[in-house]
């Protein structure tokens, strides 16, 4: 049978089918080692899509997705398309009271989760609250059965997922990406990056996410490439640099802090052999020069690194440098990350109109891969355009003379918090819900460590003589738990200031920037503002 | 400034937002810190302290009581 032209595609599941008809004995990836082919991989999409459709779920019907990096994540997730339903993946750490916001976000009735244990836990948390239907179920729940694979038929501006980003204003937005968005997505990269069927892919990227979701697992199959798959494991990345020695892998991609942590972790950098790799993206958070430069260094590669930018908004990738050119830095240590794919254009925007050269402003983007805007938010998405076609992105950036960008940094208030971009927010809802606890407001604060930037806390807390150092202790605790248990992370500093310590503007706005400068500067413990802890 | 065990098991209790901890609890495997939680308790001490720790004596620290260390060798 002759191999279909990948250019021919014109949605997920028409590419997967295609795959499992044309090659259904071929490795789709592997897991940990285990070969999945394209054969395993579709049946199992279509028992999963057979299950959903028993439980109800009819075209546009949004259905959440709480899976880590396995097989399962892929039946579940275009088993959803495949029955005619929009995918929501979400953060496998997210407690379930934090599902339970999302299920109402987006209308979603069923959640997939991992394991029936999970699954239990969250309709547990749902019950509680009265108003909630929501049924959780799991790829497992699928039964073996004869399918009827009577499914609607999907179209290509059909969307596939929705990517759930943190907004300018905190409240998760999800923007809808159709298969058409992808596709286009997918090819602007595979040109920009130089991606060939002779590429081999390894990822430990979170498949719930979009670099890790579309660049390392949608690309290998849109091109039938080889892709080794691994769990997301930050507390070892040996098995990530072993994966791409043994499996002679040409390309990877993490965000800048996991290179860092090949620094933290590998203790002889010698031992490993890289020399296979053609690309090691980095992308997702600032890209830092030193990072390069010690990685290269310690691993003995040559322009192998090589810095991207993207964002949900546009799909994910926006522009790369080209692979294998020598990098440019500028006098400030930002890394150019290159020119636009192409059918993408970019443009500084200062005071509304485009900067000249070399200015600094917001990077405005247009592409033919453009998702249509957020799930049911009006008000993002007037907020969303410069003009029409061009999506403002929250970033700062400025262009040289030989057009190529460098990204300076962001206009909203979030914080990169291990290759996750957190709306401070976020965070600052939980942190208010603590008992004692007035308002608090999160920053970003990178203290030159390898892990970067890390979550600090102000907490104002209620004037009350009656606190004592004891109760102090209890406050933080409380909060570090609830941050970990809802955002599956641990802040990385918590202070109980005194009331009226957070800067405010005269609407009643936090100024981050400004309470940022107090600490740094010692202008909070100078004027004895810090009630807790002492240092 | 000297530290005591006391503090330094306080400090890693607030990183954590732990209720208990032992001086030989392993802050990894027995307290589910992962590296930037490490990190953060160790940035913790040299604010408090006053010190710099640098990134070979981190890469040693297994347990709470090895974070005094941290503060005894360099005070």
């Amino acid at each position: 049978m002759p191999a279909t032209p990948p250019e021919s595609f014109s949605t997920l599941i028409e590419m997967l089918e295609c795959r499992a008809l044309e090659t259904p004995g071929k490795a789709a990836f592997d897991f940990m080692g285990v070969p999945v082919t394209y054969g395993e991989m579709w049946r199992g999409i279509n028992r999963f899509a057979d299950h959903l459709k028993k439980l109800g779920i009819s075209r546009g019907d949004h259905v959440i997705v709480v899976i880590p990096n396995s097989p399962a994540f892929f039946e579940a997730f275009y088993g959803v398309q495949r029955a005619g339903g929009i995918a929501v993946p979400l953060f496998p750490g997210f407690g379930a009271d934090v599902l339970q916001k999302y299920a109402q976000l987006c209308q979603a009735r069923v959640i997939v989760a991992a394991s029936r244990e999970a699954a239990g836990l969250i309709v547990k948390s749902g019950a509680g609250d009265g108003g909630s239907a929501v049924i959780s179920t799991t790829v497992e729940d699928a039964g073996a059965g004869d399918l009827t694979m009577d499914f609607p038929a999907v179209e290509p501006d059909d969307i596939a997922f929705i990517q759930y980003t943190s907004g300018s204003t905190g409240d998760p937005k999800g923007v809808q990406i159709s298969h058409r968005n992808l596709l286009t997505n997918m090819r602007q990269m595979i040109v920009g990056m130089e991606i060939t069927g002779n590429d081999i892919f390894v990822s430990w990227l979170p498949v719930y996410h979009d670099m890790g979701l579309i660049l390392k697992t949608m690309v290998p199959f849109y091109l039938g490439l080889d892709l080794h798959l691994l769990a997301t494991d930050l507390r070892d990345v040996s098995l990530w640099l072993e994966a791409i020695q043994y499996n002679r892998a040409t390309f990877t991609a993490a965000p800048d802090f996991a290179y860092r942590l090949c620094l933290r972790q590998i203790a002889e950098p010698s031992n490993y052999d890289l020399s296979s790799l053609r690309l090691a993206l980095n992308a997702a958070e600032p890209v830092r020069r030193r990072t390069i430069e010690e990685f290269e260094n310690a691993f003995r590669v040559k322009n192998v690194m090589t810095p991207a930018y993207g964002l949900a908004e546009a799909t994910v990738g926006v522009c790369t440098w080209p692979p294998n050119r020598p990098r440019k830095v500028d006098n400030h240590g930002h890394v150019s990350v290159g020119k636009p794919f192409p059918g993408v254009e970019m443009v500084i925007v200062e005071d509304g109109k485009p900067a000249t050269t070399g200015r600094i402003g917001e990077i405005a983007i247009k592409s033919d891969a453009m998702p249509a805007g957020y799930l049911n938010n009006e008000a993002a998405n007037a907020a969303l355009w410069w003009k029409p076609g061009y999506m403002l992105s929250g970033d700062l950036g400025y262009v040289d003379e030989e057009g190529d960008y460098f990204i300076v940094g962001r206009k909203k208030n979030t914080i990169n918090q291990a290759g996750r971009t957190i709306h401070t927010q976020e965070i600052e809802e939980i942190a208010d819900g603590v008992e004692n606890v007035r308002y608090a407001v999160a920053l970003g604060i990178d203290r030159g460590r390898l892990e970067g930037e890390q979550v600090y806390i102000f907490a104002e807390i209620r004037q009350d003589r009656s606190l004592k150092e004891r109760d102090h202790e209890g406050i933080v605790r409380a909060m570090v738990r609830r941050i970990q248990s809802s955002l599956g992370f641990r802040p990385g500093r918590i202070y109980l200031v005194k009331p009226k310590t957070i800067p405010m503007t005269y609407n009643g706005k936090f100024q981050h920037q400004r309470l940022r400068q107090l600490y740094l500067d010692g202008t909070l413990r100078k004027r004895d503002m810090i009630l807790y802890p002492d240092y | 400034m000297t530290a005591s065990i006391e503090e330094i098991m306080t400090l890693v209790r607030l990183q954590l937002g732990l209720d208990k901890v032992e001086p030989e609890d392993e802050l990894a495997r027995d307290l589910g810190a992962v590296s930037a939680d490490i990190v953060n308790i160790v940035v913790a001490i040299e604010d408090k302290y006053g010190i710099e720790v640098d990134e070979t004596a981190l890469a040693r620290v297994r347990t709470v009581a090895d974070l005094l260390g941290l503060v005894v060798a360099r005070s």
